[in-house]
């Protein structure tokens, strides 16, 4: 369990966003090992993704107890039914979406889910900043988080969950498609709008865009 | 030039910047163009933007939910304790059967002394008897002792227990012997009409396997299901009826109602057409009684009661399937399990949904050819098997 101790710890610095800090060699081999059915490679797996599972409940609204319980419930299906998975993101995405469908059951109480059964107000999606206080002073702090809210704050539920997915889960358009229930040209068409809708907000950037190209010729 | 306006910026600045921030979180095409020109116009400016990337990068998090390591360290317990627990339970069961079949044999050989008890109650003989799943559709089984099995031919025969012997569509075909459990193995593509000897009868429903007692004696009425069964019980107040599957118990007094509780599924399902039914289930045994047109449903430990049309649960009796909402996926392995065909299917079709009805009369092809005018779906039919495509 060294190495995989070893693995853990500098998986822990970097919460926020999947850094492969564990080298993709070693990944593989510990997920060749899971596919065996290897007992310590599920072990490392339910470590290795737990938090992403966390935040994503949270940021569905959720509270602590019933995502932990629903992160338990996934990994017991996992672990009994051990279907086959294409690659470690492939797995992180099958964990993310059951996590949702089991968080939708235990709302609705109701026996099936798929993704396409969850309504768009379902849950109430939501994006939190938070600045470290290590290097940025307080009242920069300050500012810099108020700026980042004004830019999220006019997105809606379902803009922010897109947007959460594609850039901080890092989950590919297809896998969005299918967490969001929705088909893939309309959850591209989410993501856009987001960014246009905060495009929107400044009014400096789109002529500069157009000096800028009209001289460079890009 | 615009790009000006960031003469003198610091790297906190452009921290603070709105364009500098949406950059940071989408790293949009026209962004990157529009900083990449930035900085290669003031190459003073890149020492700051670069401090800035790596500030945003280190500093600033988006949904910072996260465990601490010993509080994952604790869930992780946790979860492993459960899983030995769950395989304890399962070990439990084959310990169980192993230890009721030397049971079986020792109460054999005093058989002959005794009079006719039963001396395995009806959970230990279903353990002790286990019968693997057959894939394959085949003849119908029906085991009228431990010794002597029928295999019958017809799609849907009638069998009957009465008071001198049991007959398989009017035939007589063996002797009641009182002291023994009989065992009737539905295939898949296969059903049945079964009374037993106290006039309750039972539509079984493909897929399915029925154990019960060839008289019941005792103070109760007891059989065991794994699949579907339409019951129509008779009411006899001194000896409630009592159906067991693997995770519930139904109790009766006088009743139709329909179970189902397919193994592989993992779930139970229980539709009361008319009288009352108590329902116990779940490690805490907790109970449930349910009224006409209600359904229970139980899954995963979690229990749900809900009001239905009980026609659309128990229409397979007359040959008709309902959908309502069904998940394309599920209505496939209803489809193939009641046509004992086997059929493939695409995972992407588990987010469609369909409601209607299917005559079962028809053939399965036909049956699946309908459904391409409504879903984006193709069908091959090769080598026995049918193969669903999405578009």
């Amino acid at each position: 369990m060294f190495i995989f101790g070893a693995l853990i710890e500098d998986r822990w610095f970097n919460q926020n966003v999947l850094f492969m800090n564990v080298a993709s060699g070693k990944l593989s081999i510990i997920f060749a090992k899971l596919q065996k059915g290897d007992e310590e490679a599920f072990s490392f797996f339910y470590r290795y993704f737990i938090n992403d599972m966390y935040a994503y409940g949270k940021s569905l609204g959720v509270e602590d107890g019933a995502v932990m319980d629903a992160i338990q419930d996934v990994f017991l299906k996992i672990f009994f039914n051990k279907p086959q998975f294409n690659s470690v993101a492939h797995l992180k995405f099958f964990l993310l979406k059951s996590l949702k469908n089991k968080l939708y059951d235990f709302l609705k109480h109701k026996p099936f889910s798929s993704t396409t059964d969850i309504q768009d107000d379902a849950f109430n999606f939501s994006i939190k900043t938070t600045i470290l206080d290590e290097i940025i002073e307080a009242e920069d702090r300050a500012i810099v988080q108020e700026k980042v809210e004004k830019l999220l704050s006019s997105l809606s539920p379902l803009q922010k969950e897109a947007v959460y997915l594609r850039y901080i889960q890092e989950l590919e358009y297809a896998q969005l498609s299918e967490i969001m229930g929705k088909n893939e040209t309309s959850v591209r068409k989410l993501v856009s709008q987001a960014i246009n809708k905060i495009r929107k907000e400044n009014t400096t950037l789109p002529s500069l865009i157009l000096i800028t190209l009209l001289f460079t010729g890009f | 030039m615009e790009t000006n306006k960031y003469q003198g910026y610091r790297d906190i600045d452009f921290l603070k910047d709105e364009d500098f921030l949406r950059w940071s979180l989408f790293k949009d095409e026209d962004d990157n163009t529009y900083w990449k020109n930035v900085m290669k116009e003031n190459p003073e400016l890149n020492p700051s933007i670069e401090k800035a990337i790596s500030l945003y990068n280190t500093q600033i998090r988006l949904n910072d939910y996260f465990l601490t390591p010993d509080v994952i360290e604790t869930h992780h317990n946790i979860f492993f304790q459960r899983v030995w627990q769950h395989k304890k339970r399962r070990n439990l069961y084959l310990w169980l059967s192993a230890a009721a079949s030397l049971l079986l044999l020792f109460t054999i050989s005093q058989v002959y002394k005794h009079t006719e008890k039963q001396n395995l109650s009806l959970l230990e003989f279903v353990k002790a008897n286990p019968f693997s799943e057959d894939s394959s559709s085949g003849e119908i089984q029906l085991f009228v002792s431990s010794e002597k099995m029928i295999k019958i031919e017809e799609k849907e025969p009638s069998i009957s227990y009465d008071p001198d012997s049991i007959r398989i569509t009017g035939e007589s075909v063996a002797e009641v012997n009182t002291s023994e459990y009989s065992q009737l193995i539905i295939p898949k593509g296969k059903r049945s009409r079964l009374t037993l000897s106290d006039g309750t009868t039972l539509h079984v429903n493909s897929g399915t396997r029925v154990v019960y007692p060839n008289r019941f004696t005792g103070n109760r009425r007891e059989i065991y299901v794994n699949g579907e069964v339409f019951l129509d019980v008779l009411p006899d107040p001194d000896k409630p009826f009592i159906v067991k599957t693997n995770d519930a118990d139904v109790r009766v007094l006088g009743t139709k109602f329909n179970v189902r509780a397919y193994e592989e599924d993992h779930e139970t399902q229980i539709v009361l057409a008319t009288g009352a039914v108590r329902i116990t289930s779940g490690r805490n045994r907790s109970k449930t009684e349910l009224t006409p047109s209600q359904m229970y449903y139980y899954k995963d430990g979690q229990t749900w009661v809900t009001k239905v049309e009980v026609e659309k649960y128990i229409s397979w009796i007359h040959g008709i399937l309902y959908a309502e909402d069904e998940r394309l996926d599920v209505l496939m392995t209803k489809l193939s399990r009641y046509y004992g065909e086997e059929i493939i299917y695409d995972d992407s079709i588990e987010t469609q949904r369909c409601s209607g009805k299917v005559d079962l009369k028809v053939d399965l092809g036909e049956v699946l050819n309908g459904l391409t005018f409504s879903f984006p779906i193709e069908i091959e039919h090769e080598n026995g098997v049918y193969k669903v495509r999405t578009k």
